[in-house]
């Protein structure tokens, strides 16, 4: 069998020294994971507490009567929805657990819920430059708001 | 300094882990998260521990003093909560056998007459989905008694089971309205047992005033449909209040609340 040449031989041992460099990057890849887990870590523990008081200590008799009017009742449960920071998998039963408030109201709390709460701005401000964070916050809170009303109003048109 | 702080850092998100694994294989679980993510939390607490493991030997970044008091605050948050509302439960329980378990019955016979057992999160969901038997099937029931003015003007009371679809953060009270054939209604708050059947209202009755209990913040009760009550007894407060229903799919309807306390 004719030798393969040296060229062969190069590059299996660049094929060797690439397999160790990936496996020596491993940890090293681990370790930054953890750095950047930690320090979205510090917004998630400050936002879960937040939202822990607020769950707790919220007068709900204040909510119920801002809720009397369709305009103030979708502010009111997107404003909700920022300080609860319900999880996606259990929005829908909180809002629904909302029957005094329009179906608007309700769809605005969970469509708002999912991309703006207490711990994503934190993690936007710490993330993006001041401009980008806060177009991340508002830009999502007012579509959300005009098609939630628009929605409504079609609902209503319609029926 | 820097790397004594790191090293703490990573401490932390180990102990994070180990807690989660921990957690993960105890029964106490349930008293924080629905039992059908224990898997998840598992496997997400062997990740964490590699990870932490690998970055205290070889900590990296900055330090920030306030990421670390942040960890330190959710270790004494951790440890405050460890127990849970199990407390005294063994730390690692583990699952019997498929053979050495015994399915309960899911009947309760009162005076040569059967009753289903159906905690009233569950009810809800049945009479929701439409599934809920003729007025023959008689229920069996428990959970906390919920009054409000609306429902008092009416002659009804609640009955709710904090309902975990998720975690702990997220439960929800539901229930059904019951009406009680005679008596003064229970104290709100108290634990009751009912027996009935399920009666249809001819108009929905949506109850705007009902608020939150002590296990729930938020809370609600079917408004198409009643319990008509032919028996209501207090009872104690079940060792664990809490209950896992989720609506029913496409596939079969998630029952994990399972054993003595299925109602």
């Amino acid at each position: 069998m004719p030798d393969a040449g040296p060229a062969h031989h190069a590059h299996g041992g660049q094929r060797a020294s690439a397999r160790e460099h990936g496996l020596r990057s491993v940890p090293a890849l681990l370790s930054s994971g953890v750095s950047e887990f930690l320090d979205m870590g510090k917004y998630l523990v400050l936002g879960a507490l937040a939202s822990a008081a607020f769950k707790v200590f919220l007068p709900w008799q204040f909510v119920q009567a801002l809720a009397g009017s369709e305009f103030l009742s979708l502010a009111v449960l997107m404003l909700l929805a920022v300080l609860l920071c319900v999880c996606s998998e259990a929005d829908a039963f909180v809002a629904a657990s909302f029957v005094y408030v329009p179906p608007s109201a309700q769809l605005g709390f969970m469509a708002l819920g999912a991309m703006v709460d207490l711990k994503l701005i934190g993690m936007y401000v710490s993330v993006f430059p001041r401009k980008t964070a806060w177009l991340l916050t508002v830009v999502p809170t007012v579509c959300v708001f005009a098609l939630s009303k628009l929605l409504s109003g079609i609902i209503e048109a319609g029926g | 300094m820097k790397r004594l702080v790191l090293t703490l850092d990573g401490a932390f998100v180990l102990g994070l882990g180990l807690y989660m694994l921990i957690l993960s294989q105890a029964e106490s679980y349930a008293a924080f998260m629905n039992p059908r993510f224990r898997p998840l939390t598992a496997g997400a607490a062997v990740g964490l521990c590699l990870a932490a493991a690998a970055f205290i030997l070889r900590p990296e970044g900055a330090i920030d003093l306030r990421r670390t008091m942040c960890f330190a605050i959710l270790g004494v948050l951790a440890l405050h909560a460890g127990s849970g509302s199990m407390k005294g439960t063994p730390g690692l329980a583990l699952k019997p056998p498929p053979e050495a378990r015994i399915e309960p019955d899911p009947h309760v016979v009162r005076d040569g007459v059967p009753y289903l057992k159906s905690n009233p999160a569950r009810l809800f969901l049945t009479v929701q989905a439409g599934q809920a038997a003729s007025s023959d099937q008689r229920y069996i029931t428990r959970g906390i008694v919920k009054r409000s003015p609306q429902l008092d003007r009416v002659g009804m009371f609640a009955l709710l089971r904090g309902n975990m679809v998720c975690c702990l953060a997220d439960a929800i009270a539901m229930g059904m309205m019951i009406a009680s054939t005679g008596g003064a209604p229970p104290q709100d708050g108290a634990w009751v047992l009912v027996l009935g059947y399920v009666q249809p209202l001819a108009e929905p009755s949506p109850i705007t005033d009902l608020g939150g209990t002590s296990e729930a913040p938020f809370s609600m009760v079917y408004d198409r449909a009643r319990l008509v009550a032919e028996s209501v007894e207090p009872i104690d407060r079940p060792g664990f209040p809490y209950v896992f229903e989720l609506p029913a799919s496409g596939r079969q309807p998630l029952r994990l609340t399972g054993g003595d306390d299925d109602y």
